[in-house]
């Protein structure tokens, strides 16, 4: 794989189609320019392998989910909240042809000439349109002839909730009303959708009830029965939201995407039942040689024999509080260590891989993160992440990926 | 799409320019701009004494009257930067933010600031909506578009003493420093920023900043 660079003179005009044509509504963090000034070009091989891999490591985890759903008693290394049991067992009615399950995994080019997955983003992924259009924009901007190709995630979510939701019917797209970047998300998708001939409400976990496991939107001004969910709200949050009236989640059989299931892969401590699985039948050898090793906090003597493994918080998203030394800024490390050491249960600590950067044309160091999604265990597109540490957070750049031959 | 150009005029290239936050000018292409009056004429700044290249302004007034003032600066050569993050509601929900003001004020002022020219080095207004931590919901039925400033949606202290700035002057409706901006300050302060607090009519003054909790609430 390698960076090509989007040339200078154009850079403006490409950054500016990011923001309106491409629902990039961010474009900047503290002092950090968020929209990459490279595409990153993967080989036909790349591509295929990280295809292979990702359906491969997809195929485990749904097997897993299901099988945890079924055997609860086998999940409880995942520690999922006790508040929660009442609504996990709720779940047993989940079945997977009526929703969508999409998850994105995110891998790593090592020091070792292989791939690392650091993380499943199993509920919640983002990067939709980055995934989506910012490739098609970047290769008419840079001039890349038919040759590259593009994999449009949109398109491939668009027709999988399509596929599963009544024709012409009314989609919520749930999220935190109040922030900007995860409306993006949301617009984008459901923009898309709303072309399809659905009727589209933006609102909060909060603006649904449940009757007879039915969701309703009782938005004001948007009051209707629901035909899909569409949520982009993490669950846990959904489930602080007081007075708790999002039960309905986990029981609905109108088709959502993502259902609650999602929770079993979303926490790091994933790891811990792999044992569990294995002896039951299922095997997770892919997710075995792409994660690196995983362990509990108290299973380490002392903090100080963690050489070569760093932190992470078991509930985190976008690379925070992820303890790295090297990619931490200034006080965050020793931040992150007292927490760990006041709270170890909120924290798994993880063998480190060596990322491998690439080089750009400035002469600059470029870890690179590719998200690889599947929509309904198929892959899906790609969003990737740049950043000159090896720490892929909120403060790296959104780079599109193309590919080198056709993907049909 | 009038959004984009709207915006240009805005954020047109400089070194603060990556700041402009694009969702109320994407909110210009959607349904929910609703016709509402405001004023029209510019105030005069009383505090342009402090005008000069080691001083930023954050100005925390509501809606219009934030645009307003950032266009009174903009003719003194204080370069605006509109901070404004809040999402537009979902179409006929009530909400508690009411973005339609804002939008068309900045409609309105890209009309006046498309021929100021600014120096390299002018010095910068980020404008905040006051309005946008409107945290009243009558119920669950509410769009709740309420949204805070961030650190991470504000250049660091450090950027900004690179870049010449000394000082930082609030500018507000409110005696009380709303709590992110005091958030926000108090990391300046802590970083060597001179902070200065005025309501537009009185003398600035050293500013009442308090030390924050980890998180906002």
């Amino acid at each position: 794989m390698r960076l090509v660079p989007i040339p200078e003179e154009k850079y403006d005009e490409y950054r500016l189609g990011a923001i309106f044509d491409c629902y990039k509504w961010d474009p900047q963090f503290k002092d950090n320019n968020t929209v990459a000034k490279y595409a990153l070009v993967l080989t036909k091989e790349e591509y295929d392998e990280l295809v292979f891999l990702t359906e491969s490591m997809d195929k485990e985890t749904i097997a897993a989910e299901e099988y945890l759903n079924a055997n609860l008693d086998k999940a409880k290394p995942l520690g999922l909240a006790r508040r929660l049991k009442k609504d996990i067992e709720s779940m047993s009615n989940y079945d997977k042809t009526k929703h969508v399950r999409l998850m994105r995994y995110d891998f790593h080019p090592t020091v070792d000439g292989k791939w690392a997955v650091s993380e499943v983003n199993s509920d919640v992924p983002g990067g939709f349109a980055e995934a989506s259009l910012l490739p098609k924009l970047a290769k008419e901007i840079i001039g890349l002839d038919d040759t590259y190709s593009v994999k449009c995630f949109g398109d491939i979510l668009a027709n999988a909730i399509k596929s599963k939701t009544k024709a012409n019917g009314t989609i919520m797209m749930v999220h935190c009303t109040c922030f900007s970047d995860d409306r993006q998300v949301m617009q984008y998708i459901g923009d898309k959708l709303a072309n399809m001939g659905f009727k589209i409400i933006y609102g909060a976990a909060d603006h649904i009830v449940f009757k007879d496991n039915e969701p309703y939107s009782i938005l004001s001004g948007n009051e209707c029965k629901l035909d899909g969910i569409v949520r982009f709200n993490p669950l846990e949050w959904v489930t602080r939201i007081k007075p708790k009236k999002w039960g309905g989640y986990f029981s609905t059989e109108t088709m959502s995407c993502n259902h609650p299931i999602a929770l079993f892969a979303q926490t790091k401590r994933f790891p811990l039942v792999w044992d569990n699985l294995e002896k039951a039948g299922i095997s997770m050898k892919y997710w075995r040689e792409l994660l690196p090793d995983t362990k509990l906090i108290k299973d380490f003597k002392k903090l100080e024999d963690k050489s070569g493994y760093i932190y992470k918080p078991v509930y985190g998203r976008v690379g925070e509080k992820i303890g790295i030394k090297e990619a931490c800024e200034e006080g965050e490390f020793d931040k992150i260590l007292k927490e760990v050491k006041w709270h170890p249960k909120r924290y798994l600590a993880q063998k480190q891989f060596i990322s491998k950067p690439l080089e750009g044309i400035d002469g600059k160091e470029y870890h690179v993160c590719v998200g690889s999604y599947t929509v309904d265990g198929k892959q899906a597109g790609f969003y990737a992440r740049v950043s000159n540490v090896p720490r892929i957070d909120s403060n790296a750049a959104d780079i599109p990926v193309l590919i080198e031959g056709s993907v049909n | 799409m009038i959004g984009k150009e709207i915006y240009k005029i805005w954020a047109p290239k400089s070194k603060w320019q990556g700041w402009v936050r694009p969702v109320l000018f994407v909110g210009l292409d959607m349904d929910n701009v609703k016709d509402e009056y405001f004023s029209r004429n510019l105030d005069e700044i009383l505090y342009k004494e402090h005008i000069n290249k080691e001083t930023a302004f954050i100005i925390d007034l509501p809606g219009a009257e934030s645009v307003k003032e950032g266009l009174s600066l903009a003719k003194l050569g204080v370069r605006p930067i509109t901070i404004y993050n809040g999402p537009d509601e979902q179409l006929g929900a009530t909400a508690n933010v009411d973005n339609s003001p804002l939008e068309l004020a900045v409609l309105w002022g890209a009309d006046i600031l498309k021929d100021i020219s600014f120096d390299e080095d002018a010095p910068p207004a980020f404008l905040f909506d006051s309005t946008r931590m409107n945290l009243i919901r009558k119920d669950r039925t509410v769009y709740d578009n309420s949204w805070y400033v961030y650190e991470q949606d504000m250049p660091s202290a450090k950027y900004l003493l690179d870049n010449g700035i000394k000082r930082v002057i609030l500018v507000s409706d409110n005696e009380k420093i709303r709590k992110d901006t005091n958030k926000l300050l108090y990391t300046y302060k802590t970083k060597g920023l001179e902070i200065l607090h005025t309501d537009g009519f009185k003398e600035p003054v050293k500013a009442k900043i308090k030390k924050t909790k980890k998180e906002i609430d």
